[in-house]
């Protein structure tokens, strides 16, 4: 937003400048000039998600304890689903903003929740399969080029462990950044 | 002129300058997962059959006064992720006579969490009684379990007897 203000910044600057320029000639009426115009594009990235919240409740009955049993619960896929548009060359990462809520003194690990991504965009780099999150940033996709409405689905899976993962509310949020790269 | 010409050149670049930086845009998702008490109860060999026959190691049983039926079953094996609780009680005895039903016995050979005595074999009754219970989580613990029927020459006739024992794995407090 503040680029596309400064680029806006810009044009008015060059646009309000030229005929001050021309007036500043005292050789205006007597010749002839050629008009120029300048358009500089920064680097412009965009990155949109869908379905952004997930929330897993798992139930009292066969599917929570199959869940236990098998030891994970996996969220609904292509939720969410990240939508990438970059005129440069970019990257797409996540991280964990923080560790789990607390559930009583409880601290669930946040390499228990797990990433899968799929992409037929061909630019994807990491999270093929599912892979644990974490408070570092980790390289999900990139691209020496731009991207036009290239389609990252995402499915969370979260490990379940009888003895740790006590009743409660377990809650985390996760950070998905776009940016463009410098040459 | 050439000095317009500076000022404009001079505005161009301080727009190049400005505009050389990268650009970077987050979103972001939140995770919620609502995680509810559970407990799962297993049981290998479920139904246990003894039979006595007419020889010299029955009338060993009855003057002993018990006969033990085969160890490790029925096995329970608990799954809790929290706080729980093993009862057991009996349905009493079908048979030829109204069989005491403490005349069933229970002993759970598990190496953890047992109580109430039944770590040694206990008369069952048609009232639920603690059997194992630990303060937290659990994952395949086994329980081994073992039968003992009270046997007297006096009561028990000949015929064929049979009890249902029902075990029951439940997560406790808040």
């Amino acid at each position: 937003m503040i680029i596309k203000k400064a680029l806006l910044l810009h044009a008015k600057v060059i646009i309000l400048l030229l005929p001050l320029l021309c007036f500043c000639s005292p050789l205006f009426a007597a010749t002839t000039n050629t008009g120029e115009f300048a358009l500089d594009i920064p680097s412009i990235s965009k990155l949109s998600i869908q379905d952004a919240d997930q929330v897993i409740n798992l139930i009292q009955g066969a599917s929570g304890e199959a869940a236990y049993e098998a030891g994970y619960v996996e969220a609904e896929p292509a939720k969410p689903k990240l939508v990438v548009d970059a005129n440069a060359n970019w990257k797409l990462s996540v991280s964990a903003m923080m560790e789990w809520d607390l559930v009583g003194n409880y601290q669930k690990a946040v390499s228990d929740l797990l990433l899968k991504v799929s992409s037929t965009a061909g630019h994807q780099t990491g999270f093929g399969s599912f892979a644990p999150i974490s408070l570092l940033d980790q390289e999900i996709a990139s691209s020496a080029s731009g991207a036009d409405n290239e389609n990252y689905n995402c499915i969370y899976r979260i490990l379940l462990n009888w003895q740790k993962d006590i009743p409660g509310v377990y809650v985390i949020i996760l950070t998905y950044t776009l940016s463009t790269q410098p040459t | 002129m050439v000095l317009a010409s500076i000022i404009f050149c001079i505005i161009i670049l301080v727009c190049e300058f400005a505009f050389a930086i990268e650009d970077s845009e987050q979103q972001t998702s939140l995770v919620s997962l609502t995680i509810l008490p559970f407990a799962r109860l297993g049981i290998v060999d479920a139904n246990v059959q003894e039979t006595l026959i007419q020889d010299v190691n029955s009338e060993i049983k009855f003057d002993q006064g018990a006969v033990e039926l085969a160890a490790q079953k029925p096995t329970l094996i608990i799954d809790a992720n929290k706080r729980w609780k093993l009862t057991a009680h009996t349905s009493g005895f079908n048979g030829p006579y109204p069989k005491d039903a403490n005349d069933l016995m229970l002993k759970d050979a598990s190496a953890e969490h047992v109580e109430n005595g039944f770590i040694d074999f206990k008369s069952l009754s048609a009232k639920d009684q603690e059997v194992a219970s630990f303060s937290a989580g659990v994952k395949n613990e086994n329980h081994p379990c073992q039968y003992k029927i009270l046997l007297d020459y006096a009561k028990d006739l000949p015929g064929t007897y049979t009890a249902t024992v029902t075990f029951t794995l439940s997560t406790q407090g808040a």
